[in-house]
């Protein structure tokens, strides 16, 4: 099937950079008070009510080493994705691209997806609470692990759809505290509430991933075509 | 593969690192919300109870009360780190004491309620997450 070139340009215009700006700018803003509030265990205080819920897990230090190179990892890929992908778009320094995307590349497959893994059957919400943990953490290493393989193998189209799919399931963080929140106003029940946003933000993240993926990698271009690329 | 061993190389040693840096914590027999003296209950805040149950029930009850106050909400707008709630009085008598001429067998101790860490931005605090500690003299204000 082929794609209408008027209804998709392959480059965007100046009205599509301006909305994909403002909705940047609101993602950035969001994560930066999310990492902002995550930073905050680095206090090593166990009593926030994360660990309140689970003082039995707090005692269990391969438990507390993981949950804290998860935050760790989402901390950086949160602070990464947007600079990489603003600069993967932009085509801005390949040089500064290259060395974030090793840094995230680190944040995502090692440190974050092996401990989102590790920490899933712990999590809150019974088997259905634990299996939505689990998906996202195999969909998010299998994606940030495609993304590294595509750009290794310099198949571009295919690294921007896979790291766009990747940084879809690190916002599911953002998504689902969001959720958690409205659920919470909206009087559902705790457990409920746990789950209803646990698998909202998972079918949210990957169906935006998936869309946006998508359509990113059918509207790119190799630099070499861009117009001004060309002296 | 460079790639790949460089990842999991990172992590092998993040983890290391971690590792130590988390504080070694002893196991906890009860959950820390849960509030018992060696002894036995009397009474809080003068109401009598007679099992540790009816007094962890007594202090939540407190407890939820002051969180819809003016006074609580206030306090979290402050976003202190730590909020605490109001006092209570615990009678009890305390294990291996007997009663003989002259001696007081019950005693009675200011209990505090600390809530959560409070983390700008997350959930509302919850009663079941509130931890109690008797209130020292020395450091009561």
């Amino acid at each position: 099937m082929t794609r209408n070139p008027a209804k998709h340009p392959a480059i965007p215009s100046r009205r599509h950079w301006g909305l994909l700006g403002a909705a940047f700018a609101v993602l950035v803003a969001a994560s930066v008070l999310l990492i902002a509030q995550t930073a905050q265990y680095f206090s090593f205080d166990f009593r926030f009510a994360f660990f309140l819920e689970r003082p039995f897990l707090t005692t269990d230090r391969v438990w507390a080493a993981c949950f804290y190179m998860h935050v760790a990892g989402g901390i950086l890929c949160l602070a990464t994705a947007p600079l990489l992908l603003w600069n993967g778009l932009a085509r801005g320094h390949q040089g500064l691209h290259r060395a974030l995307g090793r840094i995230h590349a680190v944040a995502a497959l090692g440190w974050v997806g092996p401990t989102g893994l590790y920490l899933a059957p712990f999590a809150k919400g019974g088997a259905a609470g634990q299996l939505g943990f689990l998906l996202l953490g195999l969909w998010f290493v299998a994606t940030s692990g495609l993304g590294i393989v595509a750009i290794r193998r310099r198949d571009l189209r295919a690294h921007v759809a896979w790291m766009v799919r990747s940084y879809a399931l690190i916002l599911s963080a953002l998504s689902f505290r969001i959720l958690h929140r409205v659920l919470h106003e909206l009087g559902v029940a705790a457990t409920t509430n746990y789950v209803a946003s646990t698998w909202a933000s998972l079918v949210l993240a990957i169906v935006s991933g998936e869309v946006l993926g998508r359509r990113l990698a059918s509207t790119w271009r190799e630099p070499a075509l861009v117009p001004a690329a060309i002296p | 593969m460079k790639t790949f061993a460089t990842i999991v190389v990172s992590a092998a040693l993040g983890f290391v690192t971690v590792f130590q840096c988390v504080p070694r914590r002893e196991p906890e027999r009860i959950p820390p919300t849960w509030f018992e003296l060696p002894g036995l209950p009397v009474s809080v805040d003068g109401q009598p109870t007679r099992t540790w149950d009816e007094v962890n029930q007594a202090l939540r009850r407190a407890t939820s009360d002051h969180m819809h106050s003016v006074e609580f909400v206030e306090n979290l707008k402050a976003k202190t780190p730590e909020t605490s709630g109001p006092r209570v009085r615990i009678t009890y008598v305390p294990a291996g004491r007997s009663a003989g001429p002259g001696r007081t067998t019950v005693e009675e101790v200011t209990v505090r309620p600390f809530f959560p860490v409070a983390v700008p931005w997350s959930r509302a605090h919850q009663t079941d997450l509130v931890r109690y500690e008797v209130e020292r003299p020395d450091i009561a204000q």
